[in-house]
């Protein structure tokens, strides 16, 4: 079986096009658009929830994406096994789907944040991350204004015990604290996991950080430590 | 006279048995209720929004303005004569999709209109 990645486009999308060149111009992978009111997934067996502002943001990011139909074959996928990624509003629509635990607030700032930071990468041990290096650290841009993660603490230890808290932001040393949490998220949380490992939800973005005219190319290793992983 | 005939009687007429164009509405009593929903973020959770309009009170010289919480009202109409129906479409657009009952609490009132 060969990866093939299916980028969701729903209304108001705006980083599915820079997924899909990610994927096909820079690492040269199979890749197609799969439009918000399909149902069929056209044979991808990974799927990608890209960035944006779905349905405008209305009543609460991805709120309304969650209802769209390829979110039923998506879902059902997920539940398979199937590997999910849920990129900025991709992870807000992957909570409100239930798909993966906790909220997302407005940044603690109430501004927009657009910047490159450094996450920590708190679990290597999943396909999405078993590519990164034992310095554990990589760089990728952030652009959101509401990525401020919140959970009850239940739900924060359940996600520590199960080990399901993937990126941390970080300095570039891997410190984590309050002076590099760019939103007042959680325990610094950017990003994590369900318990069986196959949805990952996170508000930085890798594909933005793919192509070598960039001069950063951190999130390549997320895709490729997927491709790389795959059949195993 | 003509022209009014030829143009505008087709429209309100049938015509050799068809349906005119327009025809009167019929009339009938029409039962609905209106709704409201106001969605409350849950005390525990944070409020950057409430936060930060507050400040703006206290830059306007409000001294005594504190808890500044913002929520959500939403007001809609369900076509239906049952109120059970009514009530059950309500609570069920309001936990699945106008509150994230993980963090939003909410409230209704139903209106029958009639």
């Amino acid at each position: 079986m060969t990866a093939k990645f299916g980028v969701v486009v729903f209304p108001g999308s705006n980083c599915d096009h820079d997924a899909y060149y990610a994927l096909k111009k820079i690492l040269h992978t199979d890749v197609t658009f799969l439009w918000h009111k399909e149902n069929d997934l056209q044979g991808s067996n990974i799927i990608i929830l890209p960035g944006g502002f779905s349905y405008g943001d209305y009543l609460r990011c991805g709120a309304i994406a969650r209802f769209s139909p390829i979110m039923n074959s998506i879902i059902e996928f997920a539940n398979k096994g199937g590997l999910v990624i849920g990129i900025c509003n991709g992870f807000q629509i992957l909570l409100e789907a239930g798909l993966l635990p906790g909220i997302m607030l407005k940044n603690k700032s109430l501004q927009f944040v657009c910047k490159d930071v450094y996450l920590s990468t708190e679990n290597r041990d999943t396909i999405f991350t078993k590519d990164i290096g034992t310095d554990k650290i990589i760089k990728v841009p952030i652009a959101h204004g509401e990525g401020n993660y919140f959970a009850d603490e239940e739900t924060l230890k359940s996600l520590i015990d199960n080990n399901q808290i993937v990126f941390k932001y970080s300095s570039g040393n891997g410190e984590v604290s309050e002076e590099f949490n760019p939103n007042g998220s959680v325990l610094n949380i950017a990003g994590i996991i369900n318990k069986k490992g196959n949805i990952l939800g996170m508000m930085p973005h890798p594909e933005r950080s793919t192509d070598p005219v960039l001069n950063k190319t951190d999130g390549s290793i997320i895709f490729n430590s997927i491709l790389n992983n795959f059949l195993n | 006279m003509v022209f009014f005939e030829t143009f505008f009687i087709p429209f309100l007429k049938k015509i050799d048995g068809k349906q005119p164009l327009f025809s009167e509405q019929k009339i009938r009593i029409i039962n609905l209720f209106k709704v409201t929903v106001i969605i409350k973020r849950r005390p525990s959770i944070l409020d950057p929004q409430g936060k930060a309009v507050e400040k703006g009170a206290a830059h306007l010289g409000l001294k005594n303005i504190k808890d500044t919480r913002i929520g959500k009202f939403i007001e809609f109409t369900v076509d239906t004569d049952d109120q059970q129906t009514a009530e059950e479409e309500v609570k069920d657009y309001c936990i699945k999709l106008l509150s994230n009952p993980i963090m939003e609490d909410y409230e209704y009132s139903l209106e029958k209109v009639s």
